[in-house]
Order: structure tokens, then sequence, then C-alpha cells
């Protein structure tokens, strides 16, 4: 339980200074971001003691990150009129730019691991 | 303004969050649970996520109830900032990864960096040749982006967040759907890079997919997708302004 707290503040505590970062200097980069990133230099460096507790608090949160997209999503109801004449266009795009990208990125994965040491 | 007085208003900010959670919240995680208990018992069925349930599921309470959508948003403000600390949380699964990183750096920066863009470039191009407005191409330009991150982005390109959280979601089911077939056409047998893949086209869901295939599988996904959010981060905000007037 303690790891959890600790943890939690953690998260929260790097939250506020990647929000602050980003209100200060006017970032056009996400708050959450930047403390995100923060975060990760430190777990990386000097806090590599730190992992169980930041993990303590982060993978619960990890396991359900759905739950914090309901609300956003449920937006989209809401647009489904202004949305109407663009609907099927917009899932075009959906299927065939994630199709493409991926055909894309496979297809570059052997002309750049030929060359020295296969990994 | 001095660093202390912006550090006054961002944590009056985080506050509010906090004070102006109410009622909205709870049938928020409601309709997760219902979500989430669908989904299990059908043996994680992509069709079934969480998020595919719960969205209509609550949008039929509201309309059926009649209930006052107007403190909606605000009532969901601890989920707000739960969404920014797993934001933040997301360095503990890249730190974990970071060793698989000094082996192969080359080609997997080159997937990301290359990706990213190819994934963003494709979404905006192929909505601006199928004619959708502009206020939408803003915001499909982070679907390849993992949720969280997406929607900063997004906020910070002026797009709508909910549209983006439905394309971010609908690229994650179509990027885990596509992949075996896509992976056996084009000969990607090795599994760092079909996670690698994933993770950088379809995110979070693509990464749950690529956990069943292997644990490496699903350890590369993760990589990509965190990568990619920040590659993302960086470099959106500045492509999609530049690029916008050239396509209208």
């Amino acid at each position: 339980m303690l790891r959890v707290t600790a943890g939690l503040a953690l998260l929260v505590l790097f939250n506020f200074v990647g929000q602050l970062a980003a209100h200060h200097w006017q970032l056009p980069f996400p708050g959450a971001l930047i403390g995100m990133v923060l975060l990760l230099v430190v777990l990386l460096t000097v806090g590599r003691r730190l992992h169980t507790s930041v993990g303590a608090a982060a993978e619960p949160l990890i396991a359900h990150l759905s739950l914090f997209f309901v609300a956003p999503t449920l937006g989209a109801f809401y647009l489904a009129d202004s949305l109407q004449a663009q609907l099927l266009p917009l899932l075009a795009t959906l299927v065939v730019g994630t199709a493409l990208a991926m055909a894309a990125l496979a297809l570059l994965v052997r002309p750049l691991t030929r060359h020295g040491r296969a990994p | 303004m001095s660093l202390a007085a912006s550090a006054v208003i961002v944590a009056e900010q985080q506050w509010q969050l906090l004070a102006t959670t109410a009622w909205p919240a709870l049938i928020t995680v409601a309709g997760y649970l219902v979500g989430l208990a669908v989904y299990r018992a059908s043996g994680g069925n992509r069709f079934l996520h969480p998020l595919v349930i719960a969205a209509p599921a609550i949008y039929l309470l509201v309309e059926l109830f009649e209930l006052p959508l107007a403190g909606y948003d605000s009532g969901n403000g601890a989920l707000m900032l739960g969404l920014q600390l797993v934001t933040v949380g997301l360095a503990l699964p890249l730190a974990l990864q970071a060793r698989y990183i000094p082996a192969i750096y080359r080609p997997l920066a080159a997937l990301v960096l290359v990706g990213g863009v190819v994934a963003a470039l494709l979404a905006v191009g192929l909505a601006a040749a199928l004619s959708i407005e502009p206020l939408l191409l803003r915001s499909v330009a982070a679907k390849s982006v993992t949720s969280p991150i997406a929607i900063g982005i997004t906020e910070e390109l002026g797009g709508i967040v909910a549209v983006v959280s439905v394309s971010v979601l609908l690229t994650g089911l179509i990027g885990s759907m596509l992949a075996p077939r896509l992976y056996r056409a084009l000969g990607v047998d090795d599994d760092r890079w079909q996670g690698l893949i994933l993770g950088i086209c379809a995110h979070g869901v693509g990464t749950a997919s690529a956990f069943e295939t292997s644990r490496r599988c699903g350890a590369f996904a993760t990589l990509g997708m965190g990568l990619t959010g920040i590659w993302s981060s960086l470099f959106l905000p500045w492509l999609v302004p530049w690029l916008l007037p050239l396509l209208a």
C-alpha cells in the first residue's frame, strides 16, 4: 500500500512538473507527455530503485487504460449529426491509411535489417 | 509571468479536475465495468473491446433517462486527471524495454521515424483526397498515436478530441485484424518487427494483440507505441499546420 501511495505521488509530481513546463513556456506538447519523458529519464538514470513503486501505481492504471477513454469517446455520439456525410470517407481513411502504413513498414523491414549484423 | 505564478495556476487547474468530479464519473466507471465484463466473457474478442460496449451503453443510459449532459465532462474530472497520470506512468514499460534498444537501434529508429510520419501523412492525405473538412483533418492526424498522447496532440492541433478518440480506437482494431494476413503476405516472420510495426501503427490495441503472439512481440509493440507517441508529439504540431494549406 505504501508502494502504491509513493508511486502515485511520483506520478502526480511528474505530471505537475510536465503541466507546469507546458504552461509556463507555452510548449506545443501535452504536459503529461513531458512528465512521462522526465520520469523515463529519471527511471533510466538515477531512479532505478523507483521501478517497484512506480510500477505498483502505474501497472493497475495501464491495465485499465480504456477506462480513461470512455468519456472522450462518448462525445463522438453527439457529433454523429455533424459527421453524417463525412462518416464513410472517415472510415475509409482509417482502414486504407492503416493498411498502407503497415504494409509500407513491413516492406521496409528487410532492406533495413539486411546490412550488417542481423538483429 | 513568474514560474511561481504559473505553478499556482497549474496547481489550481489540477485541483479543479478533482473538485468538479461528480456523478457522471460513476456512470463512466459503471459503463466501463459492463464493457470489461462483456469483453472478458467473450474471451477477449477484439470486436468487443470494452470501449465498443461502454460508450454506446452510456449513450443509451443518458438518452433513456434524459440525464443532463452539460456537466458530463467536468463531472469526469478525476478520470481526466487519471488519463494524465497513466500517460506519465507509460514511462515504466518504456524503461523496462530500454535494454532491447542498443542491439537494433538503427532499424528500430528508422521504422519509428518513418512510420510515424507515413501514418500521419496517409491519414491526412487520404482524408483530404476524400474531401473531408479541415477540422476533421486535424482530428485524424494523430490516429496511430496512443490515446493519452493523441488527445493531447489533437487539443494542440485544434481538432475534435471525440473524433480522434474514436479514430484511435478503430485504427487499433483495424491494425490488429490486418496484421496476421499482412505479415504472411509480405514475409515479416520475426516477431520483434511484427510487434514493433503493430505498436507504431496500432498503438495499445495492437500492443495487446502483439502480446498474444509472444512476450517479445508485445515488448517490441510497447516500445513502438511509446516511441511513436513521443516522436508524433514532436513533429505533428509542426507538420499539420504546414500540410493543411497545401491540401486545401
